[in-house]
């Protein structure tokens, strides 16, 4: 594991009880309370409301953006004031774009199934995170963009064997990072 | 199941639809979890939303840092403010006696957010206290430029600013003036497109003084609208809220029957919520509903009701309002009994210190004396209360119709609709301070 690997390891363990000043403190737990919420948030709003990725990703951030300036508005649970947030900017948005409004008036519970699902899938995104660039790059890429092998090949400057080698040692690296992320969360 | 899952059970166990014997094999046998890991990986590998949020989480989000920094920049300036403003929180009065709005280090968005919040804190116990701080937060607020490092928070920051000054002036029985800081608010949120939730925060509060004020409709048309925003944001907290405030004013406004349909409607709300204490003080409203209807059964049920959560609750002084509801019945049982139940409820609310309530408590005690004919002792008691209550402290409108049944009671002209119109104008006097008395037309 490189050495910038394990910097960004320590990076995302260290907790707010770790840091020193209340400016690093307050990071930290904005970045926590982000990555509890946002995956969820950006779900409902793409799902539920087909908010392109771009535009839910801006809703999110403006969402966040907005509760910073004015975190006195939530009473009682953040969720709720999130999901009321996303639900209500996301309507916004199809008004503005579609002219339509949705059904739905107010936000639904989350079905569990959805709550555990985002669960995982930060998981293996704090995987992802853990890994060498070139190895996240490659996964990208070849996984979620599905771009052609030779095409990842030649722009990484890299034979087709070196790629494939270089995924299949990602892969095992990544397997082995999932089993230790997520036998610690159920741990 | 003592084979290996095949392909099509592990993945619907990566699904969550697996079976009960395939996940109970799957805890046995590491070579299924390690191939349902596998699977699991190939599953969000595939989903671009992973990398999304692999990207984040590694620091490659323009976006997040910069709320990251935002919110690192929030802590700091909230630290130094409350550090700079701890002599001014202690004593108030410096605000005015110092260069405070003049001093460039004030100007910052930690010290309208600091301010804010003591002014919020306060404003029930020490409303005066609550609008000087707020005066200065608000102030602050406006002097921060246009191209602050908040964006379009500033506008967050000062509608904030703004709200709190309303409450303070309200809290202060202003509301004239409240009103107007919160068209401020309102204006200053305006500017935030998904300021939905702050402008329904903003109209509630403008409901209760529009209510308070005798401005009923008024009242009842912005509570609708923050009412609809609440329940869309499933804020069940604000929507209970907004909903007493409805069933106040039609209660006020005379629609008794409307107002016990939306605190019925509450109650069952607050009875599957497990919210006893909201259950107690909306038990209590209905008491006092039923009573004004003459629907005593109703009216005890409701009573009793309250009285044994508020007790069960330890909640004394509001156990000893629904003893005074209970009182206020025991009358029409029963005259004798109900004129000494009332005296207790007099000397409770004396006891502690409720003098609001020992106003009214009076007035029934002195309109149930002289139905049972106790007319020199009712003549006594009316004498008596403008020497009490000034003493304690009361204001002035609600003197002057005390004066008013005083003069009555020496000139043995004392009847129940004098009592009746007095025990009226103190009732609303004690919602709006505001208001000047004047006798009836004879």
């Amino acid at each position: 594991m490189s050495e910038r690997t394990e910097d960004r390891d320590a990076d995302l363990k260290a907790g707010p009880g770790l840091l020193t000043s209340s400016a690093e403190r307050a990071g930290a737990a904005f970045r926590e309370t982000y990555f509890q919420h946002a995956p969820l948030m950006r779900h409902v709003a793409m799902r539920r409301f087909g908010v392109p990725p771009s535009a839910a990703e801006d809703i999110v951030h403006d969402i966040f953006a907005s509760y910073l300036a004015n975190p006195s508005v939530v009473r009682g649970d953040l969720r709720t004031y999130l999901l009321g947030a996303i639900w209500n900017a996301s309507r916004q948005y199809r008004r503005k774009h579609d002219r339509e409004e949705p059904l739905d008036s107010a936000p639904e519970p989350v079905a569990p199934d959805v709550s555990d699902r985002l669960a995982t899938q930060l998981t293996v995104a704090r995987v992802l995170a853990q890994l060498r660039p070139e190895c996240r790059e490659a996964l990208t890429r070849v996984h979620a963009e599905n771009e052609k092998g030779t095409d990842v090949a030649a722009s990484m400057r890299r034979s087709c064997d070196a790629l494939y080698q270089l995924l299949s040692n990602c892969r095992r690296q990544a397997r082995a990072l999932f089993q230790k992320l997520a036998r610690g969360a159920t741990a | 199941m003592s084979a290996h899952c095949d392909d099509r059970e592990l993945a619907r166990i990566v699904e969550g639809t697996g079976t009960a014997d395939a996940e109970a094999h799957l805890r046995a046998c590491e070579a299924c979890r390690e191939r349902v890991d596998d699977l699991t990986l190939d599953l969000f590998l595939a989903d671009p939303e992973t990398h999304l949020i692999a990207e984040e989480l590694s620091g490659g989000s323009t976006r997040l840092n910069e709320n990251v920094r935002t919110a690192q920049l929030l802590a700091e300036e909230d630290e130094e403010a409350e550090e700079r403003l701890r002599p001014y929180l202690l004593n108030p009065a410096r605000f005015g006696r110092s260069t405070f709005l003049r001093s460039r280090q004030h100007r910052t968005a930690g010290t309208v957010r600091v301010l804010c919040r003591a002014a919020n804190q306060r404003c029930e116990q020490r409303p005066l206290e609550a609008r000087i701080i707020a005066d200065n937060a608000a102030a602050i607020a406006d002097s921060l430029t246009a191209d602050h490092y908040l964006g379009s928070g500033i506008y967050l920051l000062r509608g904030l600013a703004w709200k709190e000054q309303g409450n303070a002036r309200h809290a202060l029985g202003q509301f004239d003036a409240a009103l107007d800081s919160f068209e401020r608010a309102l204006r200053e949120y305006g500017r935030v497109e998904g300021a939905t939730l702050e402008r329904a925060i903003v109209n509630y509060c403008r409901g209760r003084a529009f209510s308070q004020s005798e401005r009923f409709d008024e009242a009842l048309a912005v509570l609708a609208a923050s009412e609809a925003e609440f329940l869309a944001r499933r804020d069940m907290s604000r929507y209970v809220d907004c909903q007493l405030v409805v069933g106040n004013t039609l209660f006020r406004r005379g629609d008794t029957a409307e107002a016990i349909r939306i605190w019925q409607a509450l109650a069952a709300h607050a009875e599957s919520g497990d919210d006893a204490l909201l259950l107690a003080r909306i038990s209590n409203n209905l008491g006092w509903a039923h009573l004004g209807l003459g629907e005593w059964i109703a009216a005890t049920a409701a009573f009793r009701r309250a009285h044994a959560e508020f007790v069960r609750l330890g909640k004394d002084t509001q156990a000893a309002r629904s003893r005074w509801g209970l009182a206020r019945l025991q009358v029409e049982a029963d005259l004798g009994r109900g004129v000494e139940a009332l005296r207790q409820s007099l000397h409770e609310c004396e006891r502690y210190g409720m003098t609001d309530d020992a106003m009214l408590v009076s007035l029934d005690l002195a309109d149930a004396m002289l139905r049972a004919g106790q007319t020199a002792e009712c003549h006594r008691l009316c004498k008596s209360l403008v020497r009490y209550f000034r003493r304690a402290g009361l204001q002035n409108a609600a003197l002057r119709a005390l004066e008013h049944l005083r003069t009555a009671a020496l000139r043995k002209a004392l009847t129940r609709s004098v009592i009746g119109f007095v025990r009226d104008f103190i009732e609303r006097v004690i919602a709006n301070p505001s208001l000047r008395f004047s006798p009836p037309v004879a």
